[in-house]
């Protein structure tokens, strides 16, 4: 049984179909990527994942229930949780707060306890390299920092699925090494990780499986460098056939 | 019931120019204006005093009414220069805030009394298509669908109703047609509070007036203004005149408690039904 | 999403949080033990009401929602306790008691219906609330007498051991009850702002959409902090029904009832504990004391400058400023 399915998901906005019959299946334990060109309906399928859009048609499954009608923070409890892209940290709140959050509210059977939050928060502020900072406010980071609060504020609910909107924008080549280094281990200790990205080179060595998005439908899945090379996912991205 | 629901359909037309400038207001600057009421009631005192001194017919002192809110809202537009964001949230509170100033000066200058500008010509009975109407709600129709009218074609015919169109819809995309959205901004707030002070005369001679009686025209001018979408006159007419038909309805057929409900109920129900719209504005550029 | 007009401020520093609790415990004994005249003792106990109303409206403030009808939650509290008593003959308390709970029950209602609003909507929908029920209670004449209000409400029964039934004495406990329902709120209000409960109403007035994506059930926060909030406006207009013996529509539901807690908060400043206690006693006795021989008109015009004032230069109210200019000063608070 897939730890998450996608089934026949049609979202419309006005009469233009977003997404037009999406199916996509997540397993724990495997870094997929999905890319596509702006427009693509990426974001779309994310909003559907996580909670923020109901789909026109179709359902999601997780673990096996029907969670299509089920609330964002229900589904956050449930463990799925994400990023956003463009970053939503409460700007007048600290770091060590904006995780906290988190850590109170979203994790499964939460331990309230308020040594262990503290000590959890800290932890996912000292792997993101944030600790330095843990008590300034979050309106005063920079794009790239906020990047990682954003994951650091999506870890602190100890999800099973990790949705993650283009993170490694406004990063160094370095701060991109370490946070994929960093998704690769979270792989390893069993999170399921849908991962949304233009920087395709990234890719390449870190996601399992790569999945292509192209005006609502899926145009590829399989293994990176069978995906990256086939000519519609080249021509969806440079609007013509290769040569 | 007939009579009755003629009546409100007359008071309709006049909701809808009431409902105006507020509507105006909103679309283009994103300012809620709360004190929109009260200077309807200010144009209305104005009316009355002139009406009692110098017996000039209320239509007559629409322009002297117009004058003194006019200027109150130019006076009022480097406070709302100052607020940052979120702009239209601290935007209706600030308007509240100046609402009750208003209310307070009116009070102390007019003492709370209610009044009225009652012109006896305008009580005679007029019949008409079959239906008995004071002739005044009669007037105040015609004159206030002949507003309307001059708004419409302001909106639509000219140069400014373009600029004030591309303004309510993107900001930054008329500034880079050339249009200044701060200057519009300075026109459509004055444009407002002239219609709002023009109206006065016409609701004092059909309604009470009294200090705190803002409340009521303000809430009708949010109702219609929801009701008809951001930046569209005919609809403002159009709603305006079934709230007034619903209210003379509500009126007629359940008393008076359910005459005053309508407003607000359907208030509640707009925001309900488009309150997504409502907050979620565009930042000001 | 909540949008707040207000950047708040956690309360300014350790030594201020502890004067808080402490000097308003200091400043609420004052009359009982100063003996005040009965004047000043009236001022006093208006205060503590206006002051219970205020704190009860910063709460779901802190969530962004800023409501501009909580003359509703005042007037079913007056109207509820009010009714008991005179027409139920029920003890005052109980009254009481069924004034929180009917205002408790508006809140929910408020909550259902403009609970998911934006901000500005929310704000908008609770005024047409509390309008409506002023609307109702004006002309639902056999429940309310309508605009001939409701006389003759019994006053706070005090057990007479404790004060030799005189009207002074019972004045005295009138005022120590407002100022009890005061102190208890602002502990309650304390107590919320270091649980997760306070992180999560904070959390929704920045990013209502964030919070919910971390796992916090917004709809439920937000229903119970006006629930709550609901609560203790429904206490502090059962009050207001004994204290002056008499009610109608206007007095309890009318506007001024939604617009003072509102005004009062803010310019203390809602984004601290003392904030609304402050901005209470600051408006109000500089309204009855200083501006006195004013003629009505202008006390609702300080009340809009007061508004008007906060939202242009003090966005944080006084506490928020002085908070902020002492952290800059000393570095120590």
């Amino acid at each position: 049984m897939a730890l998450c399915e996608v089934l026949g998901a049609v979202k419309r906005f006005g009469g233009v179909a977003a997404l037009d019959g999406v199916n996509l299946r997540l397993e724990s334990a495997a870094i997929t990527a999905l890319i596509g060109p702006n427009g693509s309906g990426k974001t779309t399928l994310l909003n559907l994942l996580g909670g923020q859009l109901r789909p026109s048609v179709g359902s999601v499954r997780w673990r096996g229930e029907d969670i299509t009608r089920w609330p964002v923070y229900r589904r956050c409890r449930a463990g799925i949780t994400r990023t956003f892209q463009v970053a939503q940290p409460f700007l007048d709140l600290s770091l060590l707060e904006n995780v906290r959050l988190g850590v109170l509210f979203g994790a499964p059977a939460a331990s309230r306890a308020r040594h262990e939050v503290a000590v959890r928060a800290r932890q996912l502020l000292e792997d993101l390299g944030l600790s330095a900072r843990a008590n300034t406010h979050a309106g005063d980071l920079s794009l790239g920092d906020l990047k990682r609060l954003e994951l650091a504020m999506a870890l602190s609910t100890r999800p099973s699925l990790l949705l993650v909107d283009e993170i490694l924008a406004a990063q160094s080549p370095s701060s991109i090494e370490s946070l994929l280094a960093y998704l690769r281990a979270l792989r390893t200790q069993g999170l399921a990780i849908l991962l949304v990205e233009h920087r395709l080179q990234a890719l390449m060595r870190t996601a399992d499986r790569v999945v292509a998005l192209h005006q609502g439908h899926i145009i590829a899945e399989g293994v990176p460098e069978a995906v990256l090379r086939t000519p519609a996912v080249v021509e969806a991205y440079l609007g013509e056939p290769p040569p | 019931m007939l009579d009755a629901a003629a009546s409100g359909l007359m008071t309709g037309a006049l909701y809808a120019l009431l409902a105006s400038g507020f509507a105006l207001v909103l679309s283009v600057a994103r300012t809620f204006n709360l004190a929109h009421g009260e200077l309807i009631v200010l144009g209305g005192y104005v009316g009355e005093y002139l009406w009692r001194t110098a017996g000039l017919s209320p239509i007559a002192s629409m322009p002297f009414a117009a004058l003194p809110c006019g200027a109150l809202v130019l006076a009022s537009r480097p406070l709302l220069r100052r607020l940052g964001e979120p702009f239209v949230l601290r935007a209706l509170v600030l308007t509240f805030g100046l609402s009750l100033m208003l209310q307070g000066a009116l009070q102390d200058a007019f003492s709370a009394d209610l009044r009225m500008i009652a012109v006896p010509a305008w009580e005679e009975g007029i019949g008409l298509l079959g239906v008995r109407l004071p002739a005044g709600r009669l007037i105040v129709a015609a004159i206030s669908v002949g507003l309307l009218l001059v708004l419409y074609l302001l909106w639509t015919r000219t140069y400014l109703g373009k600029s004030l169109r591309a303004v309510s819809q993107d900001r930054e995309a008329a500034c880079l047609a050339g249009i200044s959205p701060r200057r519009v901004d300075g026109i459509v707030l004055l444009l407002g509070g002239l219609l709002a002070g023009a109206v006065g005369p016409l609701f004092a001679a059909v309604h009470t007036i009294s200090p705190a009686a803002g409340l009521g025209p303000v809430t009708i001018a949010i109702v219609l203004t929801i009701l008809a979408g951001i930046g569209r006159i005919g609809g403002l007419l159009v709603g305006g005149l079934l709230l007034g038909l619903a209210e003379a309805m509500a009126g007629w057929f359940g008393g008076a408690m359910w005459h005053d409900l309508i407003p607000l109920g359907l208030l509640v129900g707009l925001l309900r039904w488009r309150g997504g719209g409502l907050g979620s504005a565009p930042n000001r550029s | 999403m909540s949008l707040s007009p207000i950047p708040c401020l956690p309360v300014t520093g350790p030594l201020l949080r502890r004067l808080g609790g402490v000097g308003l415990a200091l400043v609420g004994l004052a009359p009982v033990v100063l003996g005040l005249p009965d004047h000043l003792l009236y001022l006093a106990t208006m205060t503590a009401l206006l002051a219970l109303l205020a704190q009860s409206w910063n709460l779901p403030a802190q969530a962004g929602l800023i409501s501009f009808g909580h003359a509703a939650f005042f007037g079913v509290g007056a109207y509820a306790s009010a009714l008991l008593s005179q027409r139920g003959h029920v003890s005052p308390w109980l009254g009481l008691l069924a004034a929180a709970v009917a205002a408790a029950i508006t809140g929910w209602l408020a909550a259902r219906i403009a609970g998911d609003l934006p901000g500005p909507a929310f704000s908008l929908a609770t005024l047409a609330l509390a309008e409506a029920l002023r609307v109702i209670a004006l002309h639902w004449i056999g429940l309310t007498e309508g605009a001939s209000g409701l006389v003759g409400i019994p006053g706070l029964p005090w057990p007479a051991i404790i004060g030799a039934e005189s009207p002074r004495t019972a004045r005295i406990l009138d005022y120590c009850a407002a100022a009890f329902l005061l102190g208890v709120l602002y502990a309650i209000a304390t107590w919320i702002r270091r649980r997760p409960y306070g992180l999560a109403l904070e959390a929704i007035r920045q990013a209502e959409g964030r919070a919910g994506a971390l796992g916090v059930n917004t709809r439920r926060v937000k229903a119970s902090v006006l629930i709550l909030s609901a609560a203790f406006s429904g206490l502090a207009g059962g009050l207001y029904a004994h204290l002056f013996h008499w009610l109608d529509p206007t007095s309890v539901f009318g506007i001024h009832l939604s617009v003072m807690p509102l005004i009062m908060a803010m310019f203390g400043g809602t984004g601290t504990l003392l904030g609304p206690v402050v901005g209470a006693a600051v408006l109000y006795l500089a309204n009855e004391l200083v501006f006195q021989g004013l003629a009505p008109g202008a006390h609702l015009w300080l009340y809009g400058a007061a508004i008007v004032l906060v939202m242009v230069a003090l966005p944080r109210g006084i506490l928020g400023w002085l908070g902020g200019w002492m952290e800059r000063g000393h570095g120590l608070v």
